[in-house]
């Protein structure tokens, strides 16, 4: 497997004492990819929480179409369990990541990696 | 809501085309209720602004409606230049001059250690009157 391209967006989030969502698209030409998701430099006062993941993802058909993988509907944010959206994702054609960072009494610091290969496999982790 | 981006590939080239930054605040206040950035690579499919807005502002109503608290009763979007925004500070919108506005720098640490230090670490004043 060969690295071809890495594509990356960091993100700071300030969620002060209430709660705050931060979200991020990043798009790119189809490329066979692993994207990973994570959270560094946090901190949490009194009863606070950080929640983050891959909300969605989309890929590329063989008809050229993007077709969309939604891991969650925020509208049903409450019900969630923290791990409830993939902190990994890897696929062929893919085209787009969003990434949802949920801060409560917290703050957080975000990355989103993709590593781009000559070697294409699929999974959700 | 500080963001930058960058990467490469084997060219060498530059492959971050755009960086856009959409703020959905509550209109009476100014406080900033989502932040919602969009990276857009070479060869990556891009919304227009008004569909980055609108995206954002449903991004936002989503997570409001289902964290069950009190929703704003008119939220507003605003496109903002993210090389603006410096890391390490909370903003909140003028929403008179649809500006930006700067308040306090993140610091909880700082916030938490004072309190803590105050309930378990006794200052050395304090052990010091206890002493006499």
């Amino acid at each position: 497997m060969t690295l071809i391209a890495t594509r990356f967006a960091n993100i700071a989030t300030a969620g002060g004492e209430d709660l705050n969502h931060v979200t991020i698209d990043v798009d790119f030409a189809p490329m066979n990819a692993m994207v990973n998701v994570s959270i560094s430099r946090f901190g949490v006062g009194d009863s606070g929480s950080v929640e983050a993941g891959i909300l969605d993802y989309r890929i590329r058909n063989d008809q050229g179409v993007d077709v969309t993988t939604s891991f969650s509907d925020l509208s049903n944010v409450e019900n969630q369990t923290a791990d409830a959206l993939p902190a990994a994702v890897a696929h062929s054609n893919l085209t787009h990541i969003t990434m949802l960072v949920i801060t409560l009494n917290a703050w957080t610091r975000g990355m989103i990696t993709v590593f781009a290969t000559d070697f294409a496999q699929d999974s959700d982790q | 809501m500080y963001i930058s981006a960058g990467g490469g590939g084997q060219d060498g080239k530059a492959v971050v085309q755009r960086i856009r930054t959409v703020l959905v605040y509550e209109v009476s206040s100014g406080r900033v209720v989502h932040t919602h950035h969009a990276v857009t690579f070479v060869g990556g499919t891009s919304l227009s602004d008004d569909e980055l807005k609108a995206r954002a502002l449903k991004l936002c109503q989503e997570a409001l409606t289902g964290s069950g608290r009190r929703i704003p009763t008119r939220l507003d979007a605003l496109h903002i230049d993210p090389a603006s925004i410096a890391p390490g500070v909370e903003y909140k919108v003028d929403p008179k001059r649809r500006t930006l506005l700067a308040g306090r720098p993140i610091s909880p640490f700082a916030k938490q250690a004072a309190s803590s230090r105050k309930k378990k670490l006794p200052t050395e004043g304090a052990k010091r009157r206890k002493t006499r």
